[in-house]
């Protein structure tokens, strides 16, 4: 649907995980949706990221448990690319119970120990030391210049806090990589020292979309906003 | 300034099933109360995968806790079981379950763990009891249809198939691609337009189901047929872009030189206004390709 002049796409990550037929389905239409779009901004939105660290949905996870549920995987494998391809902005997801935000994303489609922000991620006067982190003096544009000028580039956010936030990695994600994907940008707002890249507590994103300039924000319960990007046009 | 806010829901809790033992209370049959116990779980399953299971298996624990004799409980716990993968459990409450209640309650989910072991011609055997049973269940239909797949046996999954679409209120457009597709293969491609016709009907002008069609009508050279198809995308589709291209490319296999080009010309002055996506520099460059084609002319 169309709300203003933002097209939003809501995906099925679940029941698809287990149908190949119905994916491809999706995927076609999918791209007929996004290649019939006029809309300045873009947003998808699915339940599975397909990049996290959040406790319990670790997305690098292959632990095929007889070819059922990776759901996360298969967004990763299967969709991001359209996403890079068809102008997609934004990609929001839930599942992890924590916030986490990456970086200006083109291309990442393997597991985190393959990201490279050299090769993934939209960086500042064109440093691969330097990820631009889309905070002020480092907002994105559409039209990304690492790219070339080409509308190739997705923000992926987390926020399956809005209800409930993890306090610990849970079972299935390693202590160590809790809220630590290399895909996802540091939070100053992170209670722990150094930062991780991830926030567990609750809190709700709103994003503004005006002609010029997308603001996505992370608010917490008390209304502070602990994370803020943009991108222009 | 236009503002979009949205709130992304955590995981679905499952359905209780306290509502559905009421049911077999009821003065109607034993069987029908069961059916509608193993329908609801057909339709939990997708959020039983969600990785909450520890959590969903405490809740089921507690439940047999309660209602140590509740067969519909077992067969919840069976069903989890299968999701991740712990046969062994999941074989124990079957078993359980059968002593409890009508073994045809559990042969819906004792047919996906059998799946999950690749004991494919046992899920057969034991979805074809449940279906006799339960002639009006389309899940289990296509279920059966998906073993028949795994077996090889086409013609069975294609009359399976036939039988989820029949019965389903609201088929995905993905089970009439996925039908047809096989027909196709079985060599019947106008039985195949024609359950596609049947999906266009029953749910509308759906892209990714008038594409299939499109695919096939191209496959039997009828160019005129799949360029009317086309046309029925025009509108769902705004004109795109991608549309516009394919209508110039089946215009022009048509010999239809004229209209391609002028469509052709049409798109390329529509992408140079467009964002510069990956998508629509390659279309972009496919249409200067076939427009440079038109104007060369045949060989």
């Amino acid at each position: 649907f169309d709300h203003g002049n933002v097209h939003v796409v809501s995906l099925d990550s679940q029941l698809s995980a287990r149908d190949a037929g119905q994916r491809a389905t999706m995927r076609s239409w999918l791209i007929d949706d996004l290649s019939s779009n006029t809309s300045d901004w873009t947003v998808v939105i699915f339940h599975h990221p397909p990049y996290s660290k959040g406790a319990n949905h670790d997305s690098d996870t292959t632990d095929t448990r007889g070819d059922i549920d990776l759901p996360q995987l298969l967004m990763r494998e299967e969709f991001v690319e359209l996403f890079d391809e068809y102008g997609v902005d934004l990609v929001y997801s839930g599942h992890s119970h924590s916030y986490e935000r990456s970086y200006y994303l083109r291309g990442h489609t393997e597991s985190s120990d393959m990201f490279t922000p050299a090769a993934h991620a939209e960086l500042v006067d064109g440093d691969p030391a330097r990820p631009a982190s889309g905070r002020e003096g480092e907002a994105y544009a559409q039209l990304s210049p690492t790219s070339g000028g080409v509308d190739d580039r997705v923000v992926y956010t987390v926020a399956g806090n809005g209800g409930k936030a993890d306090e610990t990695a849970g079972r299935l994600t390693a202590a160590d990589v809790w809220l630590l994907h290399p895909a996802h940008i540091e939070q100053p707002a992170d209670t722990e020292t150094p930062s991780r890249r991830g926030l567990p507590i609750i809190g709700s994103v709103i994003v503004d979309a005006g002609a010029s300039e997308l603001a996505a924000s992370f608010i917490d319960v008390n209304g502070n906003v602990l994370d803020r990007f943009t991108i222009t046009r | 300034m236009a503002t979009y806010s949205i709130v992304l829901p955590s995981l679905a809790s499952a359905v209780p099933l306290k509502a559905q033992e009421k049911n077999r209370a009821s003065a109607s049959s034993m069987l029908a109360g069961v059916f509608g116990i193993a329908l609801m779980l057909t339709f939990c399953s997708g959020a039983l995968a969600h990785a909450g299971h520890d959590a969903q298996l405490q809740r089921i624990n507690d439940a047999i806790a309660q209602a140590p004799s509740s067969q519909s409980h077992y067969i919840e716990r069976a069903a989890l079981h299968t999701e991740a993968h712990r046969f062994t459990e999941a074989a124990a409450d079957f078993k359980r379950a059968d002593t409890l209640g009508a073994s045809v309650a559990a042969d819906y989910h004792r047919a996906l763990l059998y799946e999950a072991r690749k004991e494919y011609e046992a899920a057969r055997a034991s979805l074809s009891r449940y279906l006799k049973h339960f002639p009006n269940a389309p899940q289990a239909y296509a279920a059966r249809a998906r073993i028949a797949q795994l077996l090889g046996d086409k013609v069975a999954a294609i009359e399976d198939l036939r039988s989820n679409l029949r019965l389903m209120p609201q088929p995905n457009p993905g089970d009439f691609i996925t039908a047809a597709k096989l027909i196709n293969e079985q060599g019947s491609p106008g039985d195949a337009l024609t359950l596609l016709d049947q999906g266009l009907e029953q749910l509308g002008v759906i892209p990714s189901i008038q594409r299939e069609a499109i695919a096939i009508e191209r496959q039997r050279q009828n160019i005129p047929a799949a360029i009317a198809r086309l046309e029925t995308l025009r509108v769902p589709l705004r004109e795109s872009a991608r549309w516009k291209l394919q209508m110039a490319e089946l215009l022009s296999s048509h010999g239809d030189n004229e209209s391609a080009s002028a469509l052709l010309e049409s798109l390329t002055s529509d992408l140079q206004k467009k964002r510069p996506t990956p998508a629509n520099q390659r279309l972009l460059q496919e249409a200067r390709s076939l427009l440079a084609t038109q104007i060369a002319g045949p060989k």
